[in-house]
């Protein structure tokens, strides 16, 4: 067989991942839901593009990308890697907000500059803290903690498939073929994510956007996080 | 949805740390399982008193090289099982357990390589890491005496009291270990006494400068014995956690952060208050909260409303029930229980809150029962404790007319479950609940009547040798003042059958005896019967 003829054999089989993704109306429909959050991620990094750290949420924001690609064509393992610095790369560009030379360190590369999950998560300076939540927005710091476990959840859930975890194994590990189970459990994965991105986000810009940044996310926002007095506030 | 741990021996016991949410009252009780002197952990099933004592274990080893405390686990649930004709059989079985997990647990620390004299004379002879030792086996062919009663043990091997101390001294010494923590979890019987009472004894027994004795029993659990005094002898500690609480909610939901997957995590983030529900419907216990979130993993109102319905309405009686089953001759106590709680005190309160919540007002979960009530309505709420169902509160609680009495708080979930929707109102009646609020029944009410009916006739049905054994027994054996055992002899009630049969009009008909002394009377010959049942 010729490479090109290999390689068409993938494509094709991508093909029919995607055919049977579509085929299956409820898994379409968290798919779906999921390709949408990216329409979102792009109005958050609209509203700061101004800012320093915004390059790192474009980054994240074509990761999520290749999540969102990933899955549709079967490979799960791969959509769960993009997933998981997707949500690294927001955090550290919400982090690095607060910590500028930080940033400039990471853009310029200097030694020891990586993002490191356990700084991002860190329960007493991490994005989820107290000491950070109340310098940005006071009135959040109170759901930190909590916002901080799902982060932590499905981090680990994330990593489960980057090691190799024994049950990332699946059949569609040989080949590349749709799942439904795991594309679900991917989805809500996304969904976990999409909770704690955006929390982390508000946490940090909201109560320092012009009123009209505000107003474009009020929709995000509210929709998200509504249940939360702090937010309510906002736009009340 | 990831499978919940719901009980402790799920768990590694080195990885009891990643499950371990603390709370101020959860440090409280650690320090003093650690500390010098015996601590008695009290909660009903599923509150977490075994994964105390195991995180007390586990900081105790992780402090050894600095503190030289050397901690013991080890665990009574099969002490049900002892059925032998030895008549020491059960202190006899307690004595090998200790031994045997004593040195057990110093093998699996490395801490006994070379085996050291008194090692080897708490072990009842030579021991190897994987053969069991003359000492469990004994202990063994106690668990096993159930199948054949009529085997003889020869428990020759088992140290006596005096003897375990001093070898556990010697091997302190030997060990540089300056004292044995034993962490002792199911310790007594509830529905066995005797137990109770040489649990107690022994307890008390081993107390010395290189041994703290800790405990984990059930809230039924009160006797004590003859030398065993609760307030002297041990730190009586409830692990119960308290409802209301500012940070209920919230330790609760740290205690599910620890378990649960992403996307239940997210759900309960955006339903708050219908985990909430969940959780005040749990009255604090984690393992009724874990399990009705495994019910409801998308914790939204109609999975939370369906599963505190059904949870609530019948799964969590069904362990109840099955006691029923287990211990038929506490069958009676047991239904009556059941019956009390679903037909009296949960309609009752149901009616009082829905005009509470109507009017604004602070909400309730409360009763309270006068202290002299007779004993198989206290034995029917110990059971109702033991199961969860209840949590006794406070006693010693002054009523209406300055009566004396114990207050009980209904577990929430049975209280939400007859909610016509448990979310739209459960929430508000747990926010607004006060103590100050309480359904009172009295010393005579009528709803023990259909109980003390039945207790009436036991002696008249077809006993057993044991039953006609305790009948016959002396009055002597009661917990009765020399006063009032002078007034039995006068009244010509000289065994504990005849105090059963007698009316309390009969037994106000000595000299100065009221009612409610009368009552207490017949509530020690009745607590006399009750043990014979519990065998």
């Amino acid at each position: 067989m010729s490479l090109s003829i290999h390689y068409r054999t993938l494509l094709g089989l991508s093909t029919t991942a995607f055919n049977d993704l579509t085929a299956d109306a409820e898994a379409m429909a968290e798919f779906t839901k999921s390709h949408n959050f990216a329409a979102e991620v792009e109005s958050l990094h609209a509203a700061i593009a101004t800012r320093p750290e915004a390059s790192l949420l474009v980054l994240a924001t074509r990761e999520y990308q290749f999540s969102l690609y990933a899955a549709a064509i079967g490979s799960y393992r791969h959509a769960h890697i993009s997933l998981r610095l997707f949500l690294e790369l927001v955090l550290a560009s919400i982090y690095f907000s607060a910590y500028e030379i930080r940033l400039r360190n990471w853009l310029a590369q200097t030694n020891d500059s990586d993002i490191k999950w356990s700084v991002l998560s860190d329960p007493e300076n991490g994005v989820f803290s107290k000491g950070f939540l109340s310098a940005f927005h006071p009135g959040m710091e109170s759901s930190g903690k909590q916002y901080l476990a799902i982060a932590t959840t499905v981090y680990r859930e994330c990593s489960e498939y980057v090691h190799g975890n024994m049950h990332t194994h699946t059949q569609t590990d040989h080949a590349l073929k749709y799942d439904g189970e795991t594309l679900r459990a991917w989805a809500s994965r996304v969904d976990a994510i999409r909770l704690c991105v955006i929390f982390a986000y508000a946490g940090r810009y909201l109560s320092l956007l012009e009123a009209e940044g505000r107003n474009q996310l009020e929709g995000i926002m509210v929709g998200y996080l509504g249940h939360l007095p702090a937010i309510r506030q906002v736009y009340a | 949805m990831a499978d919940f741990f719901f009980r402790t021996e799920d768990i590694r016991p080195d990885e009891v740390g990643l499950y371990f949410v603390e709370s101020r009252k959860d440090r409280e009780i650690i320090n003093a399982l650690k500390n010098r002197n015996p601590t008695i952990l009290v909660g009903s099933r599923g509150v977490g008193k075994s994964f105390l004592l195991r995180v007390a274990q586990l900081e105790l080893i992780n402090q050894f090289e600095k503190e030289r405390v050397f901690p013991v686990y080890l665990s009574f649930v099969r002490s049900s099982l002892l059925q032998s004709n030895d008549p020491d059989q059960f202190k006899h079985w307690m004595l090998a357990r200790i031994s045997s997990s004593v040195v057990r647990a110093l093998l699996k620390a490395g801490m006994l390589g070379v085996l050291t004299k008194s090692a080897r004379q708490l072990a009842g002879g030579d021991i190897t890491d994987a053969k069991p030792t003359k000492l469990e086996g004994i202990a063994e062919a106690y668990e096993n005496s159930w199948r054949s009663p009529k085997t003889p043990i020869d428990g020759s091997h088992v140290l006596a009291v005096d003897d375990l101390k001093e070898a556990l001294e010697d091997l302190g010494a030997e060990l540089k270990i300056s004292r044995f923590v034993l962490l002792i979890d199911e310790a007594a019987h509830i529905f066995v006494p005797e137990q109770q009472r040489q649990f107690f004894t022994l307890f008390r027994d081993l107390r010395s400068h290189c041994v703290t004795c800790n405990a984990a029993v059930y809230p039924g659990v009160t006797s004590f014995g003859a030398t065993f005094q609760p307030a002297h002898d041990a730190t009586m500690l409830s692990v119960d956690r308290d409802v209301l609480a500012a940070d209920y909610v919230e330790n609760m939901r740290e205690i599910v952060e620890k378990q649960a997957d992403a996307a239940t995590l997210k759900n309960i983030a955006q339903y708050g208050k219908n985990f909430a529900i969940l959780a005040y419907a749990a009255s604090g216990n984690p393992r009724l909260l874990l399990k009705t979130l495994a019910a409801s993993p998308k914790v939204n109102s109609s999975e939370i409303n369906e599963t505190v319905r059904e949870f609530y309405r019948s799964d969590i009686w069904a362990e109840h029930s099955t006691l029923a089953d287990k211990y038929s001759g506490h069958r009676e106590v047991i239904d009556w229980g059941r019956q009390f709680i679903e037909t009296q005190v949960i309609p009752d309160i149901k009616l009082k809150n829905d005009q509470y919540l109507l009017a604004d007002k602070s909400t309730s979960a409360y009763f309270w029962v006068h202290r002299d009530a007779p004993a198989v309505i206290k034995e029917a709420l110990r059971v109702l404790s033991y199961t969860g169902i209840l949590t006794e509160q406070a006693s010693g609680i002054k009523a209406s007319r300055g009566e004396i009495g114990t207050r009980y708080v209904v577990n929430l979930g049975c209280l939400f479950s007859v909610e016509s929707t448990p979310t739209a109102s459960s929430f508000e009646i747990a926010k607004g609940l006060t103590p100050k609020r309480m359904t009172e029944f009295g010393a005579n009410h009528l709803a023990y009547r259909s109980l003390l009916e039945h207790v009436a006739k036991i002696p008249a049905q077809p006993g057993g040798f044991a039953l006609d054994e305790q009948l016959a027994k002396p009055v002597s054996v009661l917990d009765l003042s020399e006063w009032q055992r002078s007034k039995l002899i006068e009244l010509d009630l000289r065994v504990v059958g005849d105090v059963l049969n007698a009316t309390e009009e009969k037994l106000q008909e000595a000299m100065y005896i009221g009612e409610i002394r009368a009552r207490r009377m017949r509530n020690a010959a009745v607590a006399a019967v009750l043990e014979y049942l519990s065998g």
